[in-house]
């Protein structure tokens, strides 16, 4: 019963839970499949290297894992509220923060990995569909940024998301309260950006003239981050004597 | 006596709503105790700190030696608890259900598989093991929950309302397997009910609580005996209005009244006792046919304390 084994026991219930919501609905099983065949055959069948190659795909592939990580993470903690199973967990002997890394690894494992199964599927597609093409191979910066990328950017959206989901009465409640959220954090680049622009051009100057690779990982050093702050605060919310049990 | 729970003017508000009110109680270990009392009590509350899951604003908490408010973490570890809700996950089926409990309290993989199948014979849902639970009817649903709150054989069980939603069967084998429990065990069973027939089969002790203040502790006899006055019915022939007002004025009644042409019902006084009665009854040509000492049920006891408090 050590911590590691916690947290495994509970990522072992969450994707029971999820296998089932999953193939409890035909919706569900139909939209994986399509979403899967879309990003990992059909788009770089049609397209070309583009979507596998270039900066594209730092923002394709990322994105879709987030995406994908959205319901389960929201559902994360509203979901055993609203369905009357979240009291009765947190009075087993399970630690808090085995509770909440549970759940954000699994839904993080789960969304990552499918992602870059659906990836390595379209580097597939790419290679045999456009072998004559020269850009077929995608550069190291891009290769790194469809793997920093794909763990980080669903990283932060579980993170915030779960902190989130503790506090929401309801899955539906989180989920708004949650798109509200995203949407401020995607102006967060803007206007730090155009901030950027008017405070000092050195700095502008200075970022320029960084290498793709070096850009690749200051971003993914800023997501870190910003990952990081949202799960420290998920811990700090997590106080079982006080969080609403129904 | 070997405690296993004691609570010191254990206190909870929310906003203007005392919830629980200086609370005193005090459990033995490898005793059933029994919480009892009206909606809104505060026996929910009252479980709900005991495991650590809601913050006291007073007093003071001791479960198996463990502060309640600092170490509630060891208190869940050597618990079992069936609470409010069944807590039981639909998605799951029922065998997952016990499954993901077996390995929190780290259960081997084997002992795991066979500790489940055994509580699931036990409670008669062998066949519906594979089952989803979330297509379990209500009555099935709460055994899962129980057997879940089993499962590791904690030295304490909280069970909140156990058998509700369970059927006169399943009531009866779930009241043994207490007492089994208890007795065999030394399992300690803290348990909330509105079935007082139930608290007084099942419980060596019980509390009686109504917002928030333990209106009386005891076991089921002393607050049988408590509650009311001793109460004696006669049946006689030759009873007749004149010879019902003549014991009513008998110094040793309290009160008297013909329930029926030839049925007297006395209530005596404190320490009275029922041979006087009979012997002026006797001598003013009644024939008595039997005489019989009431006991006050558990029930009138428990509604002669809430209706007091009111
Ligand atoms: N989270 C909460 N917020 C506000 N009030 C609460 C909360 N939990 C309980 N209460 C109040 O505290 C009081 C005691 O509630 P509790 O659930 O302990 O009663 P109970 O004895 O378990 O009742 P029942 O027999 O209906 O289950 C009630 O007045 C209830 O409204
Ligand atoms: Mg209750």
């Amino acid at each position: 019963m050590s911590f590691a084994g916690d947290v495994r026991t509970v990522i072992w219930k969450e994707w029971r839970e999820l296998a089932d919501h999953v193939a409890g609905s035909r919706v569900g099983i139909i939209g994986m499949v399509v979403l899967g065949l879309y990003f990992g055959v059909i788009a770089p069948y049609a397209n070309g290297p583009r979507i596998v190659a270039s900066a594209l795909a730092i923002f394709q592939y990322p994105l879709l894992a987030a995406m994908l990580s959205v319901q389960p993470i929201v559902d994360s903690f509203a979901g055993e509220r609203e369905r009357h199973t979240l009291e009765t967990l947190l009075a087993s002997r399970l630690a808090d923060r085995a509770i909440l890394l549970g759940k954000l690894l699994a839904v993080l494992v789960a969304t990552t990995g499918a992602t870059y199964i659906v990836y390595a599927l379209a580097l597939l597609t790419t290679r045999l569909a456009h072998a004559d093409q020269p850009s077929a191979t995608p550069p190291e910066w891009v290769l790194l940024g469809v793997g920093l990328g794909v763990l980080l950017v669903p990283a932060v959206f579980a993170a915030l998301g779960v902190f989130i989901s503790l506090r929401a009465a309801t899955v539906r409640q989180a989920a708004q309260t949650f798109g509200l959220a995203i949407v401020g954090l995607a102006l967060l680049p803007v206007i730090l950006g155009q901030l950027a622009l008017q405070l000092g051009s050195p700095l502008v100057l200075r970022v320029s003239r960084l290498t793709p690779v070096q850009l690749v990982l200051l971003g993914a050093a800023a997501l870190a981050l910003l990952a990081a702050t949202f799960l420290a605060a998920a811990f700090r919310r997590f106080r079982r004597g006080r969080l609403n049990l129904d | 006596m070997d405690v296993a729970i004691r609570t010191r003017a254990l206190t909870r508000s929310f906003g203007p709503v005392r919830a629980l009110d200086h609370v005193d109680l005090e459990v033995a270990a490898g005793s059933i105790f029994g919480f009892l009392g009206p909606n809104g009590a505060g026996k929910t509350t009252t479980i709900r700190i005991l495991l650590g899951l809601l913050e006291p604003t007073g007093g003071s908490a001791e479960v198996l030696g463990f502060d309640a408010a600092r170490d509630a973490a060891r208190i869940r570890e050597a618990a079992g608890a069936l609470l409010e809700h069944a807590g039981i996950y639909e998605r799951l089926s029922a065998e997952q259900n016990l499954e993901f409990f077996g390995r929190i309290y780290g259960l081997p993989a084997r002992e795991r598989k066979a500790r489940a199948h055994e509580l699931l014979d036990s409670f008669g849902l062998a066949a519906a093991r594979r089952r989803r639970a979330g297509t379990l009817s209500r009555g099935m649903r709460q055994k899962l929950a129980i057997a879940r709150a089993m499962l590791h054989r904690p030295r304490l069980l909280f069970l909140d309302e156990p058998t509700a939603g369970l059927d006169p069967a399943a009531g009866a084998s779930l009241r043994d397997d207490l007492l089994a429990l208890a007795r065999q065990e030394r399992v300690t069973v803290f348990l909330t009910t509105h079935n007082l027939d139930e608290a007084e089969r099942l419980c060596d002790r019980v509390a009686v609580i109504h917002r928030g203040v333990v209106r009386a502790t005891g076991s089921p006899a002393e607050l049988r005996e408590r509650a009311g006055r001793p109460r004696v019915r006669i049946r006689a022939a030759g009873l007749d209005d004149a010879l019902a007002r003549l014991v009513a004025d008998h110094p040793d009644v309290a009160a008297a009244t013909r329930v029926e042409p030839t049925v007297l019902e006395l209530e005596l006084r404190d320490g009275a006792r029922p041979a006087p009665i009979v012997a002026l009854l006797v001598q003013r040509g009644a024939e008595i046919d039997e005489v019989r000492r009431l006991t006050p049920s558990l029930e009138a006891a428990y509604l002669g304390l809430v209706e007091a408090a009111r």
